[in-house]
């Protein structure tokens, strides 16, 4: 952490260093001056002027973005209630002579959000970020009130985590529509959302969501702690904060989950984990992040036991072979063809009679390609992407083996792995599995089945060293009470697991009763069953 | 960011010891064994192993006596300062030979079994300096390590073994304990040899959430390290039997050269059996490594310990190619045995528990004692 606060911490002055306060102006003209001095060829902001009173004596201006604001909420809750509303009622005269202001306040704006502010750059501040200022002549007083309404996508089905079975409610890009999402899920005063702002020029709103009472403490102010120290001119997407925050940037395994579903969110709370929302993208954060968890599919959870953990073995698998496969393939051709069949061995060498390369060039060629062609299908629209895969996938891989420049095991091998990597639940962690096979073909080309060996010590020995805030990235496989387990490899029947794991939350452990088999005459599910 | 300020659990020492002590030893142990023995190879096993835990056991009491300090420090308290220097020095020394012993036997093995071409050079420092790779992340990530390929060592290694099961002759056994009782101590002390490992304790129980389970998890693991030892040496003696085994280098491995796995993809099974010790020797090597380091370290009162990990790889590297074939490093292992094993790892800790007893030395509870204790705390 010290080299991040060395990293990031600017050592230079900059022009990006907060404004000196300023206090409003009694002048109405003044106040608006210093707006449209500051908001100079801003031409997106709008400026209305009214006057309101029987001699229309009271000067007033409203000041919004255009875009931004909600504009029948400024129609109907402000200019028609001030300018129409106010004059028909009847307010006490004393009042209404005495305190200009205060009447606008309690009596004539009729929104529902709206608060006072003295200084004139917050208030900027709140007017760039969709709320609408309220000037009164005479009074130095800003009063913002809260018209955000900008068009946004609304709630969608999540692209990047499609369930079979599950809520299809997938996060949007508005903060206030996400923490929405979540609190609907988690109806209880113990979960926290707290809200700052980031980015010296973006002012990105970001959330800090978790549940009191389970929360890890420690993690969480570790949490604050690396938020704080983030000095950044903008935030574009909840990547920016993850790599500010995760602890080893040498690591290719990612040591923050993002996820665009609320229910693996809402899960993620319950177990005492801390969840960071940026605003203006769909993707929360979740910390701290274990390999075991980043396996995990919020479907797992909603499945029987049985089936869940039989998918969840073979994403283990799936991992595997797409790190191991073609370093395998290379160490048994080039070095041991005496440890499989004597059949199998010579069709093998049968096959790559006609390949002019060594194994390992072939293998590296068909591997360029497969990871080739995923980057272009990736990128482009629906139809142009199926086209992709039917050229890379016909074209290239039979005319390459009829060509004789590889073999067809090879192609084979190169589908498995390529088949294998993508079962694996989230993209992030499919990715240093796909980059650390062609360290392993490397070493297989040295070293044989030995250099593979070298190289699965290396990769465990960086996952045993490495942590995501204070959690060994390992856990729950190591280092922590054997129950944890049932929630690892495999998953245990939804009954049996009783306890939150200990290596995430900090105490008040106990998250499901048996009440079945507690108490005599009680049928059903526990009612503190909470899903996942 | 000092990476022995985290903690291990008493679980993990289980499995440090596990996989630190189960090392090249295995390879040779059934021929040592019936070299002394005949066919009651396998009670000198029990025998070195109930002594190896009531040692280990003692080395733990020793480390209760003096919370928050490894035997660097305490040893300066029991024998003077000077002495105290030279033991911590001997200690080193003892830790660089076991190492270098590791990676010539481990390399010599593979170039036999694996990679008949690749040179033994290139082979001992890649896995010696996979190993740095290992003991320079410290104590937590090791204890992790070893907690995750404990498993991974044994569940596979009884798996393939399975098979043999219907090749077993137990006949090769007999006659049971027809050894004179005389032999058969003499014998022990050979075998004690295989268990070196435990003396590690002496630096490891600081770096314990619990010092104090240091001694239960020394008594769960000998006993189960013997279990270990037990199944190799019986199943290597049945399948072989007696004859055979005395004139196989390295008869452990030997017997998966004759195991056919019904219905299987494998031809040979004993390449994967040699992943599987890779995986083992690695443990061992980073093991008796992060001891010659640790020590060094707290010689030095470093915070962090992993400057020291590099400069000490050439030296052991070194230690490796002295011996010029196989033979003459069992003939090195011997002597080595002899004067360094058996005293550093039964000898001067016993004498030391005994030292501290004769001056009535009483644990100080929940004090730091020393500077570095405190810093390690």
């Amino acid at each position: 952490m010290d080299l991040l606060n060395k990293l990031f911490k600017p050592k230079k002055k900059d022009d990006t260093k907060e404004m000196p306060r300023e206090k409003g102006f009694a002048d109405l003209r003044k106040n608006l001056q210093f707006f449209k001095e500051r908001l100079k060829d801003c031409d997106d902001v709008v400026y209305r002027e009214f006057s309101v009173g029987s001699k229309s004596q009271y000067g007033f201006a409203i000041i919004y973005v255009d875009g931004m604001v909600d504009k029948f909420l400024i129609n109907e809750e402000i200019l028609k209630s001030l300018m129409l509303e106010v004059t028909r009622s009847r307010p006490s005269p004393g009042l209404f002579s005495d305190n200009i202001y205060s009447l606008t306040l309690k009596g004539a704006v009729t929104s529902g959000e709206v608060k006072e502010e003295e200084y004139l750059d917050k208030a900027m501040t709140s007017l760039l970020s969709g709320d609408t200022l309220l000037l009164v002549d005479g009074y130095r007083k800003v009063i913002v009130i809260g018209s955000k309404g900008w068009t946004n996508r609304g709630v969608q089905e999540p692209q990047t985590e499609s369930v079979v079975r599950g809520p299809r409610e997938g996060f949007s890009e508005t903060l206030r529509i996400n923490t929405s999402l979540l609190r609907r899920r988690l109806k209880d005063p113990n979960l926290k959302i707290k809200q700052l702002q980031m980015g010296k020029q973006s002012k990105t709103d970001i959330a800090v969501a978790y549940m009191d009472n389970i929360v890890n403490r420690g993690v969480l102010e570790e949490v604050n702690r690396r938020l704080e120290a983030i000095d950044i001119d903008g935030v574009m997407d909840s990547g920016y904060i993850e790599q500010m925050i995760e602890d080893n940037w040498f690591s290719p395994f990612p040591q923050v989950q993002n996820t665009e579903r609320p229910d693996k969110v809402a899960a993620a709370l319950l177990e005492g984990r801390v969840a960071i929302i940026c605003d203006n993208t769909p993707f929360v954060l979740l910390v701290p992040a274990t390999l075991n968890i980043l396996f995990q599919a919020s479907e797992d959870y909603y499945e029987r036991w049985f089936v869940a953990s039989a998918i969840r073995l073979l994403r283990y698998v799936s991992a595997s072979v797409s790190y191991l496969f073609p370093a395998v393939y290379i160490a048994i051709t080039s070095y041991h063809p005496g440890l499989i069949p004597t059949d199998l061995a010579l069709y093998i060498a049968g096959t790559r009679s006609t390949v002019p390369f060594p194994a390992f060039i072939e293998a590296l060629l068909m591997e360029a390609t497969l990871e080739l062609l995923r980057e272009a299908g990736i990128r482009l629209p629906g139809p142009i992407g199926q086209t992709i895969g039917i050229v890379g996938g016909l074209v290239i891989g039979t005319a390459a083996v009829d060509a004789g420049l590889v073999s067809p095991i090879m192609v084979i091998i190169v589908s498995l792995t390529a088949i294998a990597s993508f079962t694996i639940s989230s993209y992030n962690i499919a990715i240093p599995f796909r980059l650390l096979r062609f360290m392993l073909m490397l070493l297989a080309l040295i070293l044989g089945l030995y250099g593979i060996m070298i190289g699965i010590l290396i990769t465990l020995v960086h996952l045993c060293s490495l942590k995501s805030f204070g959690v060994p990235y390992l856990s729950p496989l190591v280092g922590t009470p054997y129950y944890e387990l049932k929630d690892s490899f495999i998953k245990a029947p939804r009954i049996s697991m009783q306890k939150r794991p200990e290596s995430l939350s900090g105490g008040n452990d106990v998250r499901l009763r048996d009440k079945r088999r507690e108490g005599p005459g009680k049928g059903g599910k526990s009612e503190n069953g909470k899903k996942r | 960011m000092a990476r022995n300020d985290e903690k291990i659990t008493s679980n993990q020492l289980v499995a440090i010891m596990i996989s630190l002590i189960i090392g090249i030893g295995i390879l040779s142990l059934p021929r040592e064994v019936t070299e002394e023995a005949g066919p009651d190879g396998w009670a000198l096993i029990i025998i070195g192993g109930i002594v190896s835990t009531i040692v280990a056991f003692i080395i733990t009491r020793l480390g209760d006596l003096f919370p928050g300090q490894s035997v660097v420090e305490y040893s300066k308290t029991l024998l003077t300062t000077p002495l105290g220097i030279l033991y911590s020095l001997g200690f080193i020394l003892y830790f660089l030979f076991f190492c270098a012993f590791e990676v010539r036997v481990f390399a010599e093995v593979l170039k036999q079994f694996l990679l008949d071409r690749t040179p033994t050079e290139v082979i001992a420092a890649t896995f010696l300096l996979t190993s740095a790779y290992m003991v320079r992340q410290g104590v937590a990530s090791m204890g992790r390590m070893a907690e995750l390929l404990v498993p991974a060592i044994i569940i596979p290694y009884f798996l393939f073994l399975l098979p043999a099961v219907g090749q077993m002759k137990y006949d090769n056994l007999l006659p049971v304990l027809r050894t004179s009782p005389l032999k058969l101590l003499s014998g022990a002390a050979v075998v004690t040899t295989s268990y070196l490992g435990f003396e590690l304790a002496l630096l490891l129980q600081v770096y314990m959430k619990r010092p104090k389970d240091a001694g239960k998890a020394m008594l769960i693991a000998m006993p189960l390290i013997m279990v270990f030892y037990l199944a190799v040496v019986i199943s290597t003696v049945s399948v072989l039997g007696i004859h055979e085994v005395k004139k196989i280098i390295w008869p452990s491995l030997a017997i998966f050269r004759l195991i056919k796995v019904p219905g299987a993809f494998l031809e040979n099974i004993h390449g994967f059996i040699m992943s599987i010790w890779v995986v083992s020797i690695f443990m061992t090597l980073s093991g008796f490594y992060y001891g010659a380091v640790l020590t060094l370290s707290r010689m030095l009162k470093l915070k962090d310990h992993s400057l020291l990990v590099l400069p000490l790889a050439p030296v052991i590297y070194f230690f490796s190619l002295v011996p010029d074939n196989v033979a003459k490093v069992y003939d090195f292992l011997d002597m080595f045995s002899m004067y360094l094993g058996i005293p550093f790892g039964f000898i001067f800790p016993v004498g030391l528990y005994v030292l501290a007893k004769l001056r009535g030395i009483k644990p100080k509870e929940g004090k730091d004692v020393e500077k570095p204790a405190a810093k390690n705390d």
